[in-house]
């Protein structure tokens, strides 16, 4: 798979891009979900896709976490963040470290799967990667029913050397396929220059029978929350999904 | 990168960024300041740098307008939008048609105007052009003081044919100059096909005591108007502040 710019050559970049407080309140979410169906007590969890790992900066107190990603360069930002946390690369659709967890989490990387074979493959690695009672939790940006076109999201950042404009343009060119588009210009500002830089990002759009089917496939029982923790408006979904 | 395109090989794209009905607004403040100046009547207007005239249509039904624009692909947008206009080509800083009005207008194109030699050339125009008492009226996006830097704004829009989404990005690279700069990104989706195209722009940035000099420069008696709104407005501080001037 090749790798979108941002987790490749503008990594660097990605501290710019948000920060852990934008995960703060979907984490707890979780988090609330974790101990309502694993109980008290120090589980073992693996989060996979986690990118600069501001979502897992928020179960490394209350967890032993793990981490995965595709890019080794995504690693190295979030093993920056989360110091003495284990880190592995690996895709998340064929990666197998021979160990298994509490929970798997994967966040908004789930929606790289652009196939319902990609969806399934990784749905199988959870489960390999899962304790017997075991739950995973995803949240995809989208299901094809509430995908709205022409969402646009920017934002500012700046670390006093480098400051950084992210635009998102989030479009479907084709709505018979099962993916949708995501622009990204990042304007990078450093030493009186202005840099200007253009990622497109394919992300999986599928509906909610199809979640569910592949989910139950492959050994799953599946059960969804809304929320509306998202400051752009945007209903939220969490799948919770216990091994059978 | 290349500059100005919207003015040019993206005119067609050009009411879907600025669409007639954003102008209500206003021109109804302008033209309340038109009625409170010149009274009843159907009174002559120039209008410099009229562009796609989104901004002149709301004028043309009260009073008699010539329109005066740098690009022929705006004239003939604007042309079309407002057929009863009389349209010119000319540069607002060199022009000279002869005529007198009762007011000139100049909306934003202020903003193209780069050093005080192309400002107080420009405020010359609309002073030769003006019957005594007559008036201009301008309003740049910017003026030093209330510049916002790195501020984003954008909107989306679709006609039958096209879906655009739009990105204006202002800066100022360079604070010890008198410009700062718009950088523009057109996504265009046609026919199933997305493109993305840029624009840049420079624009004039001089402090409120420059523009009023240099109105006063020219021959004017100024007001210098601000209207007053919050800073949730969905144009932020852009065209916040207005410059009356009288002859």
């Amino acid at each position: 798979m090749k790798l979108n710019r941002l987790y490749d050559e503008f990594a660097y970049l990605y501290p710019l891009i948000s920060g852990p407080e934008a995960y703060a309140d979907e984490a707890q979410l979780w988090k609330n979900v974790l101990c309502e169906k694993l109980g008290p007590g120090r589980h073992t969890m693996i989060e996979m896709g986690v990118g600069g790992g501001f979502n897992l900066s928020h179960f490394i107190q209350d967890f032993d976490a793990t981490g995965s990603d595709l890019s080794e360069k995504m690693v190295n930002v979030s093993q920056k963040f989360n110091p003495g946390i284990p880190h592995v690369v690996g895709d998340m659709r064929t990666m197998r470290i021979g160990k298994q967890f509490k929970a798997v989490l994967i966040h908004d990387a789930i929606c790289y799967m652009l196939t319902e074979d990609d969806l399934r493959q990784t749905f199988v690695t959870a489960h390999e990667h899962l304790e017997p009672g075991g739950f995973l939790l995803t949240a995809p940006d989208y299901f094809k029913e509430t995908f709205t076109d022409g969402m646009v999201r920017h934002n500012t950042m700046s670390d006093g050397t480098t400051t950084l404009t992210h635009l998102e343009y989030e479009y479907d060119l084709d709505p018979n396929d099962t993916v949708n588009e995501m622009l990204i210009h990042y304007l990078i500002r450093k030493d009186g220059k202005l840099r200007v830089e253009r990622d497109l990002h394919v992300l999986g759009l599928f509906s909610v029978e199809t979640w569910h089917r592949l989910l139950t496939e492959t050994g799953f029982d599946v059960e969804q929350r809304q929320h509306s923790l998202y400051n752009d408006g945007r209903v939220g979904w969490l799948l919770i999904a216990q091994k059978k | 990168m290349k500059s100005n395109r919207l003015y040019d090989e993206f005119a067609h794209l050009y009411y879907l960024i600025d669409p007639p009905a954003d102008h209500a607004g206003e021109a109804a403040r302008w033209k309340a300041v038109l009625r409170e100046k010149l009274g009843k009547g159907r009174h002559n207007i120039l209008d410099l740098g009229s562009g796609g005239g989104s901004h002149l249509s709301h004028f043309v039904d009260e009073f008699d307008a010539v329109a005066v624009d740098l690009s022929p692909e705006m004239i003939k947008l604007s042309s079309t939008l407002n057929p009863s206009v009389e349209h010119l080509q000319g540069d607002m800083r060199t022009l000279r048609l002869g005529r007198k009005f009762d007011a000139v207008l100049i909306h934003d194109a202020i903003g193209y105007m780069l050093n005080e030699d192309d400002l107080l050339s420009t405020f010359k125009t609309a002073f030769e052009h003006l019957n005594y008492g007559g008036l201009i009226i301008t309003t740049p996006d910017y003026v030093k003081e209330n510049f916002q830097d790195a501020r984003v704004a954008h909107h989306t829009a679709l006609d039958v044919k096209t879906t655009l989404a739009y990105f204006e990005y202002v800066y100022d690279l360079d604070r010890a100059d008198t410009t700062f700069e718009m950088l523009m990104l057109y996504v265009i989706r046609e026919d199933g096909k997305m493109r993305t195209e840029r624009d840049m722009h420079t624009l004039g940035l001089f402090p409120l005591e420059r523009w009023t000099k240099l109105m006063r420069t020219a021959g004017f008696e100024v007001e210098a108007v601000k209207e007053e709104r919050g800073i949730n407005h969905p144009d932020g501080h852009a065209g916040e502040w207005m410059f009356v001037g009288v002859k």
